[in-house]
């Protein structure tokens, strides 16, 4: 299992919960709206100007050269900071990991 | 009716005493020699004693490794066992009732409900910061005195422990989740004991905007008790609460452990899952994916039981246990907690087309119940604590073997989110009065 974890700004809520719906999601007879990919999308909610979201991703699909990216469509909303942030997974690190 | 819980014939050492055949360990116990921890033998064995036909599929909380839950039968490969997908460290309630932290990939066994249980958890996010040191400037001490000494905490270790008495003025101790809820139900716990003297105290815990909360109140003792508060339906909340009801010095209580999570899902009454620790930052725990059990030579291709004892976290919200073709829902028998509050529902899906679901009425999900899903063509019974509660005759045929057991709705999507306590699989359909016994 190849983890990696991506800190997102997005412009709005709803551009974030577009890109979201993006990775998959199914709805059942119920009515109820699910998640159908592995990853562990959290929203932290807005921060200034920006919504601010972060993924923790699970087995991305890997690039000719071996190497992974933003799924399409993230990497621009992408952010690189120093530090673990005001949101960590528990017992993994976003330095180590971060994509 | 037989007594002898059957699935100890496979092992080489027998006895007419419950639970003896663990004492012997070095014998040749099939589930010692393959796992690497086990535990809870005592009350799993004697789950499942009533039953003379015999299951191709049982698993109960008790053997595991990493990656892997170990089933107790079938003792010979195919074992069938489940893998386990989890990222990061868990926290799980051991045996001892002490709060245990947990490795990648480890199965939990937990004991939260009193009882060990296989705990199966979807993500969440501990929204408080400083979860465990109330000293910080981010908890609001309004009408509390906030003082400390050094204990052993829930954890069972030696360390300070932060204690509130009330004040007579309106407040408490109150934290600001690091994102509020905005039409999410949410779910607060902490852990909370009396700190000295005899008899209880009560404490108020709940949730809110700041000064505003909505409270239930529980009663705590001399020992540490996780002590909580769910939301009836989705909230604005943006704020944990907790303070003695009591303003004497004799009910002041020891605090630890802080967390409060929302549901995924806009609507839906508050959940609350194992302990997430934190510090300066919010911390997300990531969700548990037990997959690619079973076998075909051990589901029954065209009939048999699939049973399960199980609890969800919250009574409404859509999780399934399933036995499925090829991790697709083209081909399924499910088990599924319904999205309707105290509903459990047995569903098959057959060649893709085919969808027969028949529901029963519980007291509540959260609580453990024993279900029972009869699977034939034309011969569906759902039967939940002894009875048999809903029926079908309606004909249908698969179109691939069914070939795995797993933790969510056989697709891959809607995982449990809750205790498991026992799974079987019988590739033979049982009579009626096989599956009062089994389920009562």
């Amino acid at each position: 299992m190849a983890l990696h974890i991506g800190k997102y700004e997005f412009n709005s809520e709803e551009q974030a919960k577009e890109k979201i719906e993006w990775l998959g999601t199914e709805t059942n007879e119920e009515g109820e709206t699910y998640p159908t990919h592995n990853h562990t999308v959290v929203e932290l909610g807005s921060e200034g100007t920006k919504y601010l979201v972060d993924v923790l991703w699970n087995n991305l699909d890997l690039e000719e050269d071996g190497s992974v990216d933003h799924p399409h469509g993230w990497k621009t909303y992408s952010v690189d900071i120093d530090t673990e942030g005001i949101h960590s997974f528990l017992g993994l690190s976003y330095q180590d990991l971060k994509i | 009716m037989a007594q002898e819980i059957y699935h100890r014939t496979d092992w080489g050492y027998a006895s007419n005493e419950w639970g003896s055949v663990y004492v012997n360990a070095e014998l040749s116990n099939e589930l010692y020699k393959r796992a690497a921890n086990y535990e809870n033998s005592w009350g799993s064995d004697q789950t499942l004693n009533a039953i003379n036909k015999k299951a191709s599929i049982i698993l109960l909380p008790t053997a595991y490794e990493k990656d892997t839950i170990h089933n107790v039968k079938p003792s010979s490969a195919p074992f069938g066992d489940m893998t386990l997908i989890q990222a990061g460290t868990t926290t799980r309630v051991n045996e001892s009732g002490l709060v245990a932290s947990n490795t990648t990939d480890i199965p939990r066994i937990d004991y939260s409900k009193g009882e060990g249980a296989i705990l199966s958890e979807l993500a969440t996010t501990n929204q408080i910061r400083y979860s465990e040191d109330f000293s910080n400037v981010l908890w609001l001490k309004t009408a509390v005195t906030l003082t400390s000494s050094t204990g052993t905490n829930p954890r069972g270790e030696s360390a300070t422990i932060y204690a509130i008495q009330g004040a007579p003025s309106q407040g408490g101790l109150e934290a600001a989740m690091a994102s509020g809820a905005s039409g999410n139900g949410v779910g607060a716990s902490i852990w909370a004991r009396k700190k000295s003297g005899i008899g209880t105290a009560d404490v108020l815990i709940g949730g809110g905007s700041l000064g505003n909360p909505t409270t239930v109140t529980r009663t705590v003792g001399a020992n540490w008790q996780r002590i909580t508060f769910t939301s009836t339906g989705y909230t604005g909340t943006s704020h944990f609460f907790v303070k003695p009801v009591s303003i004497l010095a004799a009910d002041t209580i020891e605090i630890w452990g802080a967390q409060m999570e929302k549901t995924a899902a806009g609507g839906q009454a508050g959940r609350v899952s194992s302990y997430v620790p934190t510090t300066s930052a919010s911390v997300t725990r990531a969700r548990d994916n037990y997959l690619n059990g079973g076998d075909t030579t051990l589901i029954g291709a065209q009939e048999g039981v699939f049973y399960i004892e199980a609890a969800t976290f919250a009574n409404i919200g859509s999780k399934a246990i399933a036995l499925s073709a090829a991790n697709s829902a083209a081909n399924r028998v499910v088990i599924f907690y319904s999205n309707t509050s105290n509903t459990i529902q047995g569903r098959v899906q057959a060649s893709t087309s085919t969808t027969i679901a028949i529901n029963g009425t519980v007291t509540d999900n959260t609580d453990f119940n024993k279900i029972a899903f009869k699977y034939k063509s034309g011969d569906l019974a759902l039967w939940i604590n002894g009875t048999e509660v809903a029926t079908s005759s309606t004909a249908f045929t698969f179109n691939a073997a069914l070939s795995e057991l797993a933790f969510d709705q056989g697709n891959g999507t809607l995982h449990m989110d809750g205790f498991v306590k026992s799974v079987a699989v019988f590739k033979e359909v049982l009579t009626d009065a096989e599956l009062a016994a089994l389920t009562s």
